[in-house]
Parts: C-alpha cells; sequence; structure tokens
C-alpha cells in the first residue's frame, strides 16, 4: 500500500481526526488554528492533556517545523497552566513515536502531565550502566549523522573557522539569522 | 556551588555530539539506552517555566529534527521525547533537558503510566481550570513569518523512505 492510500485510511478511522472535526465530543482546553488540546479521558493524574495538530500525522518528524515550534510554545504555556491552575509541582512531558515507543493512537500526540510529589506515575528512565562498546558504537553513527544535519557546522567546521576568523561560513550567517530573531522578539530570559 | 552536570557536558568535547549558539544536543552522564540524546539549552535554566514559550518552541522545531536524525541514523523503530520538569516529574539534574530516545521492539524500556479513574465533577474542575489559563495563550501571526523565514530544511532523505517504513508499524 503506497503513503498516502495509508494516511488517508488512517484519516477516515483516527477517532481524534473526528474529535477534531467535532463528531466526538472531547473536554477542550485550547484550540487555534493549527492545534488542539484536550484532556486525556484515561489520565495518568487530573488535568492530564493531549496537544495533537488538527491535521492527522503520525510522528513528529512528519509534522511542518512551523507547527512543532507551535507545539512547544502550547506545551510550555499550558505546563505553566498546570502549576498555576492545578498547583502542580512538576509536568511530564511525553511523546511517543511508533509502536515500539508506545505509541497507541495513529495521530500523533504530546501529552502533558500534572505531576505531584508521590504521585505514583512511573515515567522514569532507567539509569542502569550500559555496555561501553555499544554506546560507543551508537555515538560514533550519531556523530555521522548530526554532522549531515543541513550542512550545518560539525564541531570539526567549527575549529577549523575558529583557526581563520574571517571565515564567516553561509551556516554562521544562518545562525545568527536565528539569534537575530529570537532577540528581536525581547526575549529576556536568555538570548535563545 | 556543585556544577551543574548538564553545564559541564556542553563543555566537554567527549559528551556533546552537535551545538548551536543557544543550544547543544548531549549524551546523558547516565544513558537509557544507546543512543538517549538530551537537547539542552546552553544558558542554565532548571525547569521550562524559566524559558519563555518561544524559546520552547526554538526547542521543539530542533527536537524534530533530532529525532529524525536518531530514525535515520541508528534505523530505530520508534523515538519517544520526554522531559521531566521538576523534581516531582522526576528530574534529577537542575538543568532542563529534552531527552530524546531510540527505541526498538523489545528494548524492554517501559515508559507507561496507570490511568487514574476521576469523576465526572473531578474533570470538570480541571477542564474549566486550565481553559482559563488557556484563554491567555496568544500566537502573534507576523512572528511566524519571520520564522518561517530561517527554517532549516532537513536533508531530503531523511522523510520518505522512514516515514513509509514508519506508517507500516503505526496501527
Amino acid at each position: 500500500m503506497e503513503t498516502e492510500e495509508l494516511i488517508a485510511r488512517q484519516k477516515q478511522e483516527c477517532i481524534f481526526c473526528h474529535i477534531v472535526a467535532g463528531k466526538v465530543g472531547s473536554r477542550k482546553i485550547y484550540e487555534d488554528e493549527r492545534l488542539i488540546v484536550i484532556l486525556d479521558i484515561n489520565p495518568a493524574n487530573p488535568g492530564h492533556m493531549l496537544v495533537m495538530p488538527k491535521e492527522h500525522y503520525s510522528v513528529l518528524p512528519q509534522l511542518p517545523e512551523d507547527d512543532v515550534a507551535r507545539i512547544g510554545f502550547v506545551v510550555k504555556a499550558l505546563s505553566q497552566a498546570c502549576l498555576k491552575a492545578l498547583g502542580a509541582r512538576g509536568t511530564t512531558i511525553f511523546a511517543a513515536n511508533g509502536i515500539a515507543a508506545g505509541q497507541r493512537a495513529s495521530h500523533f500526540m504530546i501529552h502533558i502531565i500534572p505531576r505531584h510529589p508521590n504521585d505514583n506515575v512511573k515515567i522514569m528512565l532507567p539509569e542502569e550502566e550500559l555496555a561501553k562498546e555499544e554506546l560507543e558504537n551508537c555515538t560514533q553513527k550519531l556523530k555521522a549523522i548530526f554532522s549531515q544535519i543541513s550542512g550545518m557546522p560539525t564541531l570539526q567546521q567549527e575549529t577549523n573557522s575558529s583557526n581563520n576568523p574571517k571565515g564567516e561560513t553561509k551556516n554562521t550567517a544562518v545562525l545568527n539569522e536565528v539569534t537575530k530573531f529570537l532577540l528581536k522578539k525581547g526575549n529576556k530570559n536568555g538570548s535563545m | 556551588m556543585v556544577a551543574c552536570e548538564i553545564c559541564e557536558a556542553i563543555k566537554k568535547p567527549e559528551s556533546k555530539l552537535y551545538e548551536e549558539k543557544n543550544f547543544a544536543v548531549i549524551l546523558p552522564s547516565r544513558p537509557a539506552v544507546p543512543g538517549h540524546i538530551q537537547l539542552v539549552p546552553k544558558e542554565h535554566k532548571v525547569i521550562l517555566e524559566e524559558l519563555t514559550n518561544e524559546t520552547v518552541a526554538f526547542l521543539f522545531a530542533k527536537a524534530r529534527l533530532f529525532l529524525m536524525a536518531l530514525f535515520e541514523g541508528l534505523n530505530c523503530h520508534g523515538t519517544n521525547l520526554l522531559i521531566m520538569n521538576g523534581t516531582a516529574a522526576g528530574q534529577s539534574v537542575a538543568h532542563i533537558a529534552v531527552n530524546l530516545i531510540p527505541r526498538f521492539e523489545d528494548d524492554g524500556l517501559e515508559l507507561g503510566w496507570q490511568p487514574k479513574r476521576l469523576s465526572e465533577e473531578e474533570m470538570s474542575t480541571v477542564e474549566l481550570r486550565l481553559k482559563e489559563e488557556a484563554t491567555k495563550i496568544t500566537i502573534v501571526e507576523e512572528e511566524k513569518k519571520e520564522e518561517k523565514q530561517i527554517t532549516i530544511e532537513a536533508p531530503k532523505k531523511f522523510d520518505e523512505e522512514w516515514l513509509k517504513q514508519q506508517l507500516r508499524r503505526i496501527p
């Protein structure tokens, strides 16, 4: 089956697409033209929210970058809402991409779970010792792939350009744009 | 004062995998699985609430790119994004981090939870309280336009191939 066909079939059967369309009821917390946030009907804790793109995407990397940024913006605001309005002492932000990661619905979503001390929600990462060789192997693979990210400066290239102070590459120009853009927004907490 | 583990990791070439001006991708000191990485702001910030909404938006956009890279670089079957925001959420290092975790079928990692039963009344109460806060969220479209100009595309090959594989694995 082709990708488009799979997606079309998933959409028809997707309960969350029906929620977005208003055909199935939900407790809606937030909505804009791209996103919807509802309460999870099987919450890990009271106030457990699902942040979803209105459009049907299965995994995060499928979403346009703008939508992911928008999700980040809304997640941050609603995490704060959990602390303020529900007296939560922390929040767990969680997303699963793929069945192997524990994904259950085919519509991508990010969970925001308000947390309280000793609330018995067990979303913890194991901290066991891992085999050094396997770790090192993974690290090498990651370094190789990260060096390809959009032709951005790798650590190696950066070292080179510091030897060559005039060598402001295209990449640095892009990064400067990012910084300028964020500074313009008047981010007082930091310069990101 | 004890030095921050993550601030230290950002400085060390053996734990730093990638960096840009304001964020870095590092190897956690206690990885959950091989390939577990953390996307962190370079500036020492403890919890999400210390960052602006825009900063978190920026980090999420970057997380998308590195999730793609995990799929591509490790051929994993899935990925998790996890932020433990506050000690009540299990945060153990006082520097906010976006955990990106490659997953394989039968890797033994359990990141689930038991649902709690709430009454209709309890659900309505939290709904009202959260909604009230949510009405304060405003996204300015003008800013979004500028954001588009700086969109950084992942290499094309990330998208098509693995996406097909991924979709077949989803119910």
